[in-house]
């Protein structure tokens, strides 16, 4: 009894260890850290499935809606009166103890008679690289998995060890499942399933039966019902939201493809050996900056000491005698070793188990952070293992020294300290908290342990106190790394109001979707450039009342800096629009002036339609940014339905590859791994008529002919380069140039598809027939050809010639400046008014007059009529047909090497200029000129483009661009040397100066002084006439390179600008009554929360629409909205309905605690 | 001196010979095998798997214990397991990753040979454990 006492002190003792990790008046913020600066808000906050603290709103059925547990605690600490600092203290003391203790109960109820294990194992189980990890920032909810492991490995393996009854059994699981629920995380129960699964095929295996199946399946199907009855608050809304939304989310993160992807990266240190010896934790291998990690990956003393860990827990084997123990220690090691496959994700040499769970078991992608979800499992095992070997080594030492007599006093309590002083000396960050502090790289040290101002805290007090509708915008804006960092230390992906306030505050944080953000980051440049109508436009779109100035954001830092807030503050101070209300420390709250109703729910009688991209309408003058707007590209379903509704139709096409980027459309070449002549061979083709079979559209069957025709050459190529299966090449070439038979009648026959789809397909099979062409190129002159080969190359070569002149008259890309092209996909044919926003032109301040809009397969041409608030208006366009091509030809483009006079820094020798064709002969050798562009944008992009062939078979021209005033050096020519060509080539770059100015650099070839005196016994130049040029350069341009926003506007109904929301009123945050005016005309309501489908609308006889109805659509991008063709009126109703399935949930987990409970009771007691 | 060498090159090559004769069966039955796995490989679909040589050797060894039960004692494997535990301590220090990585799949195999086949032979011995 003594040993137990001591025993529990010791692990309460190094319970308070979290009490050395927060000097001064630090605390543990920021990172994924989800602990709150108010933990009662918070704590509310977490009965609302709809919740205002995550931006324009957001749904938390999937955020952890379970963790009430967790913060229950949090709350109760800070209702208590305890401070912040203390409270926090507490609760970490309470979880880092409580593994320890869980471990206890458990290796204490199968071993009541060892004396030393209990305490090794708690020890173990409650100081580890994994834990350590989970507590730089305090990750509870995985915590709490932590903690009930053990006491469901206690309940189940006594139940089918048949000493303890099944209702005591499923109950203890149940309950202990359902409170320490991993926040509700399914991700978290990966080592559970893991454990449940081995135990339950363990037992069965050893004691194989009905009876024993019946028992497995009884308990597995009572805890399953347990555990949903008393988690049913948050588990029926989760479920809502795996039907609506889990499939969505999944292929934003990029699908099962993105989830292994994200599995693989962080598996880059989890090898077996490393999770043997307890590490392989991904940030140790990813974070070069990582507070302790090189220690334990270099240091030899420690990595030493490391390897102790897997020799010990699996001499548990040779300890071992008892067959009892054998029972125990057999299951733990298979558990260890199977959940080492899982640990280790797909790096692993079994990778390929996790690999296809990933990729083929449904939902399986949530253990995508494989080490995270899986690795605590080792250590339920390990510290069983350890514990067990080291109390039969401890024993064994007793035993020695009481068969010597030598007596020691206290000697039971002697040992297992040492070990414990040892065992925390090697993990000695528990000791001072430095794992908090992440990172050290210069410029970007981070920490968990940070000093939160009270003018903070005090904000969030008062923010909370404010109306339920309010909403501020945060400034200065998040940089694009998406990094919410403070001067203070507080560094995080999330907005610090997420853990402040209930309130809503828009930020363009990463919480927030990218076109959000590109919007948002708009309205920031209007607040800051001063233009306040926009600005105020933009604030009445997100319903914004105020103004937060965060001057404390740590906005300097070269990574994550931003705008001054200084800047903002200028702005808001001197303009009327604004006024200071409060100031909290270095944040400093600003009203808009007049705003005395919130927006947040408002009807309009516009209805606007917009497809393309939104940033380019914003500044168009007819474009009404408050109007509801229905964006077609997010919702293509209902495109028609809402362009026949809309009473004004904006499309703003985005012109195609403007960016002049080099596309890659082609394929790799790779090894076909099964060629012509092959006994399988057979197989290929016949798979190969399989995916014809299944390909039913055009595109799939393009795909099918491109991807064959592909194949047929590659193969070829491949027995040439490999030498294999030569007699049958004739055979693989034939093949090829059939396919490509095949593959013309094809592309020749009606498309069938949008020209969208058209333009894009073509663009494919123009880079696949490219790369064909490098492949003939490549293969050609090989030895291995005799001439009937090479005949069916070249008629393979003309065929792919026939080819491209199909698709070339269905390609409709921007080739050069002159020539922007788009395609118009109009969702209906009619009367447009055409327009082009002035400033996106090349030269905005330049005469404009001659440009000009040209259609293909038309003589119709649009030039400039007028100039509209900086829109030139360029007449109507009347078109029957839906689908155009159109191209622009921008007058203001302006050639800047055009009056500007050559240069020759090593003399003119040898470097000839006739028309502007530039010549280099042999004398120029080594020898550049250049040209010097001045007064250029910084930060604007340039296209440098020119014509070059070289004379030689040699790569001869070197091209670079380099600072006015800087000498570049020699050997960066060699660097530059573009791809020899015989013909005249084209070359472009797209180029974003620093300074403003730059210099064009066009060498001939470079010749190092070792090779300086080889020159002369080059052949190829002495094939050259004396003088000759070498290479020729020709059209030398550069022009700022623009993307002209092109507008096409209808407006079909003249809508007046009106509200008909009368009044409304937030009666929590999932449900709104509003009182609209009559209308009996089309009405769009919009309520801006973020979209969501379970909002629905009810009139005030309860009739609500369906979650369905086509008329409910995300309206400005982000928001609700609700299209009555024919009106609406009286007192209308918004609800979230996940909301009821909520408080059901509630309903039903209240009542089964009650039940459960109650029948513990009485058995407990009254039966008594 | 000379003698006792002969005769212990001998005795070793006996034995050696003696254990070829005796199992030549099996050996040709996991060369056979190794082959046939080998060329599995090439094939379609199994040409995706990544590290496809360690499933090989993993099935061999899975086949060789088996078929060379009674050479492949339970307490010798484990035994290795460890000791590859400890043979590792030079490789990491020396930062050998890519042979600490085999050296671990190794310690895996073995260990879960060993508890695989104990669990396996003493399978009566663990029943109606409570």
């Amino acid at each position: 009894m003594i040993k137990r006492i001591f025993d529990f002190i010791l692990i309460s003792i190094l319970g308070l260890m979290p009490l050395l990790w927060f000097p001064g008046k630090t605390m543990l913020f920021g990172h994924d850290a989800g602990y709150p600066f108010d933990p009662i808000i918070y704590f509310l906050d977490r009965f609302s499935v709809w919740t205002q603290r995550l931006g324009m709103g957001h749904d938390q059925s999937s955020f952890l809606l379970g963790a009430l547990p967790i913060h229950g605690l949090q709350a109760f600490l800070a209702w208590v009166g305890f401070s912040l600092k203390t409270a926090q203290l507490i609760d970490f003391i309470f979880w880092f103890s409580l593994p320890g203790f869980s471990m206890y109960f458990f290796v204490y109820k199968l071993w009541p008679s060892k004396k030393y294990l209990p305490l090794i194992a708690a020890v173990i189980y409650m100081i580890n690289f994994y834990l350590l990890q989970a507590w730089f920032v305090a990750e509870q909810t995985k915590i709490t998995t932590y903690v009930a492991l053990p006491i469901i490995a206690y309940f189940s393996l006594f139940f089918f060890l048949k000493k303890i009854s099944f209702m005591k059994s499923i109950i203890g699981t149940g309950l202990t499942l359902g409170i320490l629920n991993g926040g509700g995380s399914f991700p978290l129960y990966g080592g559970l399933i893991i454990y449940f699964g081995m135990m339950a095929l363990y037992i069965n295996y050893i004691n194989p039966g009905l009876n024993t199946l019946k028992r497995t399946m009884s308990y597995f199907i009572g805890v399953g019902i347990i555990y949903v009855l008393v988690s049913a608050y948050w588990l029926f809304p989760y479920i809502y939201y795996i039907l609506g939304s889990f499939s969505k989310d999944l292929a934003q993160a990029g699908g099962v493809g993105g989830a292994l992807q994200w599995s693989t990266y962080l598996a880059k240190g989890s090898t077996f050996i490393n999770l043997f010896r307890g590490q392989g934790i991904p940030e140790w291998y990813l974070n070069p900056y990582h507070a302790y990690a090189a220690n334990y990956l270099t240091n030899p003393v420690l990595i030493f000491l490391s390897s102790l860990f897997p020799i010990l827990a699996y001499c548990s084997l040779f300890f071992v005698k008892l067959k009892q123990e054998k029972f125990y220690i057999y299951l733990f090691v298979l558990i260890s070793l199977i959940s080492l496959i899982f640990a280790a994700g797909p790096g692993s040499q079994l990778g390929i188990i996790y690999e296809y769970m990933i990729l083929h078991v449904p939902g399986f992608a949530i253990f995508r952070s494989n080490f995270y979800k899986f690795g605590y499992l080792i250590w339920f095992t390990y510290a069983i293992l350890i514990a067990f070997s080291l109390d039969a080594i401890f024993s064994k030492i007793e035993d020695f020294f009481n068969r010597k007599q030598i007596k020691i006093k206290l000697f039971s309590f002697v040992l297992p300290v040492i070990f414990i002083a040892g065992y925390v000396l090697y993990h000695y960050p528990f000791l001072n908290g430095s794992f908090m502090d992440y990172s050290s790289e210069p410029g970007k040290e981070l920490t968990t342990r940070v000093t939160v101002p009270q003018y903070v805290l005090d904000f969030g007090k008062w923010s909370d106190q404010q109306s339920s509708t309010k909403r501020f915008l945060v400034v200065p804006e998040v940089n694009d790394v998406g990094y919410v960092a403070y001067q203070w230390g507080f560094w995080s992906l999330a907005p610090i109001n997420s853990l402040l306030t209930k309130t809503s505050f828009i930020q363009n944080s990463f919480l927030v979707s990218e076109t959000d953000r590109v919007i948002m980051k708009q309205m920031y440049n209007a607040l800051l450039s001063g233009n306040i109508q926009s600005f105020i436009d933009f604030t009445e779109v997100y319903a914004i009342d105020g103004i937060v100035v965060h001057e404390d954001f740590d906005w300097k830092n070269l990574s994550w800096g931003t705008t001054d807030p200084a800047r903002y503050e200028k702005v808001l101070d001197n303009n009327p629009n604004f006024k200071l209300t409060k100031t909290f420390g270095k944040w400093k709250v600003y009203d808009i002036v007049g705003r005395a109703k919130s927006l947040r729910i408002t009807a309009s009688p516009k209805l606007n339609f917009l497809q393309g991209d939104l940033k380019n309408v914003v500044s168009f003058p007819k474009f009404d940014s408050n109007s509801p707007l229905f964006m077609a590209d997010l919702e293509l379903s209902k495109s028609s339905y809402f362009a026949n509704e809309a009473t004004d139709l904006f499309i703003a096409p985005g012109c195609i590859k403007c960016d002049f980027k080099k596309e890659d459309l082609g394929f790799e070449y790779y090894n076909p791994k099964v060629l012509p002549g092959s006994v399988l061979y057979p197989l290929i083709i016949y798979r190969e008529k399989q995916i014809k079979k299944k390909s039913t559209d055009f595109e799939s069957l393009l795909n099918f002919y491109m991807t064959t025709s592909d194949r047929r050459l590659v193969e070829s190529k491949w027995m040439i380069d490999s030498k294999q299966k030569l007699d049958f090449l004739q055979k693989a070439i034939s093949a090829h140039y059939n396919s490509l038979l095949e593959l013309k009648d094809f592309v020749g026959s009606n498309w069938g598809v949008s020209t969208n789809d058209e333009n894009r397909l073509s663009r494919m099979v123009n880079g696949h027939l490219l790369q064909q062409v490098n492949f003939i190129d490549a293969i050609f002159e090989n030895p291995l050809l005799d001439t009937v080969y090479r005949d069916v190359l070249i008629l393979s070569y003309d065929e792919i010639l026939k080819i491209r002149e199909i698709i070339e008259k269905k390609m409709w890309v921007t080739n050069n400046e002159n020539d922007i092209r788009y395609i118009l996909d109009l969702p209906k044919a009619g009367s447009f008014d055409v327009y082009v926003r002035r400033e996106s032109l090349s030269q905005p301040a330049a005469d404009f007059s001659d440009s000009v809009i040209s259609f293909a397969n038309s003589d119709q041409e649009l030039r400039p009529i007028s100039e509209n608030a900086g829109w030139l208006y360029f007449g109507k366009l009347n078109t029957q047909e839906t689908e155009l091509k159109l191209a622009f030809k921008d007058a203001t483009l302006k050639n800047l090497v055009e009056n500007v006079t050559p240069e020759f820094p090593s003399g003119s020798q040898g470097i000839t200029n006739e028309k502007n064709v530039f010549s280099m002969n042999a004398a120029s050798i080594n020898n550049c000129f250049t040209f010097t562009i001045k007064n250029l944008e910084i930060d604007t992009k340039y296209l440098v483009s020119f014509g070059y062939r070289d004379a030689t078979d040699n790569r001869d021209l070197g091209f670079f661009i380099s600072g006015e005033n800087t000498m570049p050096p020699k050997l960066r020519i060699r660097q530059s040397l573009l791809l020899k060509s015989r013909e005249w080539a084209n070359y472009n770059e797209v180029v974003t100066p620093l300074e403003s100015s730059m210099k064009l650099n066009f060498c001939n070839n470079f010749i190092s002084i070792s090779q300086k005196e080889r020159v002369g016994q080059r052949e190829d130049l002495q094939l050259l006439s004396p003088g000759q040029p070498v290479l020729d350069v020709q059209d030398i341009s550069v022009y700022k390179m623009s993307n002209p926003a092109l507008v096409l506007y209808q407006s079909t109904t003249n809508s007046e600008k009106k509200n008909y929301v009368l009044d409304f009123e937030k009666i929590s945050p999932e449900e709104y009554s509003l009182n609209v005016a009559a209308s009996n005309s089309p009405v769009t309501l919009v309520m801006r929360e973020t979209y969501g489908k379970y909002w629905q609308l009810c009139d005030e006889n309860k009739k609500c629409l369906s979650f369905d109805d086509k008329n409910h659509f995300i309206a400005n991008g982000f928001a609700n909205g609700w299209y009555f063709k024919k009106g609406i009126e009286g007192k209308l109703t918004l609800y979230y309905n996940p909301q009821k399935m909520y408080i059901i949930g509630v309903y039903v987990s209240i009542t089964s605690f009650i039940f459960i409970l109650g029948g513990i009771c009485w058995k407990k007691f009254i039966k008594k | 001196m000379l003698e006792k060498i002969y005769k212990k090159i001998t005795k070793i090559s006996l034995g050696f010979s003696r254990f070829f004769k005796e199992h030549l069966a099996q050996i040709v039955f996991l060369v056979f095998a190794f082959q046939i796995l080998s060329f599995i490989g090439a094939l379609p679909y199994f040409n995706l798997i990544a590290k496809y040589q360690f499933y090989i050797a993993s099935l061999l060894w899975i086949l060789a214990n088996f078929l060379f039960r009674q050479y492949i004692n339970t307490k010798i494997i484990l035994k290795l397991a460890l000791l590859v535990f400890i043979l590792d301590v030079p490789i990491i220090i020396l930062d050998f990753e890519s042979l600490s990585s085999v050296s671990g799949f190794v310690a895996f195999v073995l260990l879960f040979t060993y508890v695989c086949r104990k669990i396996f032979v003493e399978r009566n011995e663990l029943k109606n454990i409570g």
